[in-house]
């Protein structure tokens, strides 16, 4: 049926990375992935979405960016004012359910506990005995201390991850392109619990995938 | 103008309430969740006077081919068939049985208690067991129609079957045997109906056209009607009804800027056609109900929002409440664009689980959201 079953994204990014994570996973595309191209309006869309006929579940995913706390705040008062039961923090996701049986899941990237963002959740995906990696690590450090970078220290996740692609065969490959090409492998415990979420969220399965 | 309405065994809805209606409403929801069977129910609640009501009910059945005055003439129906007629009217009948239940429609705020009204506007009708009682006072005779108890052991001999209407004030009953328009039997006065304009969904023009044009020719609504229909055709620049075609039926016909010639509406398209019917109808309600089925119909999608504002406009300048349903997303669309400046409008979608409907209510912000995101509504 029509939007029964919907993942609602932050960004570009995020739409893709996911959709190359369930290729991989082999999660059948039985709900669809919508980019919300912003957090405010991920979480005003959920209370409209919920009123829809034939909505069974409703994911969103969120970047907890500056606060934690703060977005997740946010998620507790909205998620009461529907109607649905008291969200417990989880570093697994978080799903709910309401009085008609619906679904809302909720997972605030990049594992539910810490301040982050989708690149902090994708630094799993690279492993981090790689020279490259470290190296890259070291670079930025001091490019940080010589003030000749221009990005905000909450933004370095996103700097370590770019300039790691910006070295591998292709450089400058996108975030979810580089899932498919191997650059950032998919096969690792912080995808696995996402996957799981998903699972249980739209599947209504509880075992760990393989 | 209703609050709020609630509906109880009448035809396909057992139990409906919907607990807020502003004044421009808009209905969606899936086939068979009630929506005509809403509009029919307020058409019939909106007249506000029995004897219209009576018609109006006539007019309700006679859109399944069943006629219910006696017309006059030798042939008659038997009992059993009048009772039948009106049989449709109740919720989960076969067509035939004798309903003990009663059709309730009310304007009602509270759910919990259907005797909780806070109006006159409340209608009942049930089938009556009755006889005629004469009655002498001075030189006057006077008939009452007495309803009996169909509990009681003893009935008088010259017991008959009837269909009574009920409001507020004053009831009426129509005698099924002889299918007679009634007496007005009850306390109150009845004044006079409100004006309830309904447009079916496969209306485009409608006979009651030429009539409705006859109200408002040579008035301000002339104008009203003129300036919609310049949403489809720009160059109109005047309109009016001849008898040239057709000696039985005066049609409207119009002149373009820059033409001479006097050309029929009817071959401008169904656009034309339907939106005429439209307004005619709305700018007739004035201080009454516009109920208009499948408002999309004939409407190209592009012009959805400015029928809408005019919609709006007028209904608040004429105080026209407005009721319509729609299937379409683009109608949905044009109604959002026309809310975020007017509050008095109302999205609600009916949802059936099993026999029972819901509403459920878009207010502007959400309906804007819906509509930003392509958020499924109806």
């Amino acid at each position: 049926m029509y939007n029964s079953s919907v993942l609602l994204v932050e960004g570009n990014d995020d739409e893709h990375v996911f959709k190359q994570l369930f290729i991989h996973y082999g999660i059948p595309q039985q709900f669809e992935v919508i980019n919300a191209k912003s957090l405010d309006n991920v979480l005003e869309q959920v209370p409209v979405r919920l009123k829809q006929a034939g909505i069974l579940n409703l994911g969103i995913v969120m970047d907890a960016d500056e606060d934690f706390y703060r977005i997740w705040n946010r998620v507790i008062e909205l998620v009461l004012r529907l109607g649905f039961e008291k969200p417990v923090l989880n570093s697994k996701g978080t799903i709910v359910k309401d009085q008609r049986g619906i679904r809302l899941g909720v997972w605030i990237m990049p594992n539910n506990t810490a301040t982050g963002a989708l690149e902090d959740f994708l630094q799993s995906f690279v492993p981090q005995c790689n020279p490259l990696w470290g190296a890259i690590d070291k670079q930025l450090t001091e490019y940080e201390r010589n003030k000749w970078v221009g990005y905000v220290p909450n933004k370095r996740s996103k700097a370590l991850i770019h300039s790691w692609l910006s070295c591998q065969r292709d450089p400058g490959t996108p975030l979810g392109l580089a899932i498919k090409k191997q650059y950032l492998n998919p096969h690792n415990e912080q995808a696995q619990f996402f996957i799981s979420w998903i699972n249980e969220l739209f599947f209504d399965k509880s075992e760990e995938p393989s | 103008m209703l609050s709020s309405l609630r509906i109880i065994n009448f035809k396909l809805i057992e139990d409906l309430h919907l607990p807020e209606l502003g004044r421009v409403n808009l209905l969606a929801g899936k086939n068979n969740t009630g929506k005509t069977t809403l509009l029919e129910a307020v058409m019939l609640l909106g007249r506000g006077h029995l004897p219209s009501t009576l018609q109006a009910i006539d007019a309700l059945l006679s859109e399944r081919g069943e006629r219910t005055f006696n017309k006059g003439g030798s042939e008659r129906n038997s009992l059993e068939k009048n009772v039948a007629l009106f049989s449709s009217l109740f919720s989960k009948r076969s067509i035939g049985d004798f309903s003990d239940k009663t059709i309730k429609i009310f304007e009602s705020q509270s759910y919990l208690n259907d005797l909780d009204v806070l109006s006159n506007q409340r209608l009942q009708i049930n089938y009556v067991y009755y006889f005629d009682e004469i009655h002498q006072e001075d030189d006057q005779i006077t008939t009452k129609r007495t309803i009996v108890d169909p509990n009681q052991t003893h009935f008088p001999h010259d017991l008959k079957v009837g269909l009574r209407l009920a409001d507020g004030d004053s009831s009426i009953i129509y005698d099924l045997d002889t299918l007679t328009r009634p007496y007005n039997y009850g306390l109150g006065s009845q004044g006079k109906p409100s004006p309830v304009q309904f447009i079916r969904a496969n209306e485009f023009s409608s006979i009651l056209n030429p009539s409705r044009w006859d109200s408002i020719a040579l008035t301000e609504k002339e104008d009203v009607l003129l300036e919609a229909l310049r949403i489809i055709e720009p160059k109109l620049d005047r309109l009016t009804y001849v008898g040239d075609f057709d000696p039985h039926q005066r049609v409207p016909v119009v002149k373009l800027r820059g033409s001479d010639i006097k050309q029929p509406l009817q071959s401008m398209g169904d656009g034309m056609n339907r939106l005429m019917t439209l307004i005619l109808a709305l700018v007739n309600a004035e201080n009454g109900y516009l109920l208009v089925d499948e408002f999309e119909n004939g409407l190209h999608f592009s012009i959805h929002s400015t029928v809408w504002k005019i919609i709006f406009e007028a209904s608040q300048k004429l105080n026209v409440q407005v009721i319509a349903t729609t299937h379409s997303e683009d109608c949905i669309k044009g109604f959002q664009s026309c809310l975020s400046n007017d509050e008095s409008g109302k999205l609600i979608r009916l949802d059936r689980t099993d026999n029972a409907i819901t509403p459920v209510y878009y207010n502007a912000e959400e309906l804007k959201i819906a509509t930003a995101n392509d958020i499924e509504v109806r």
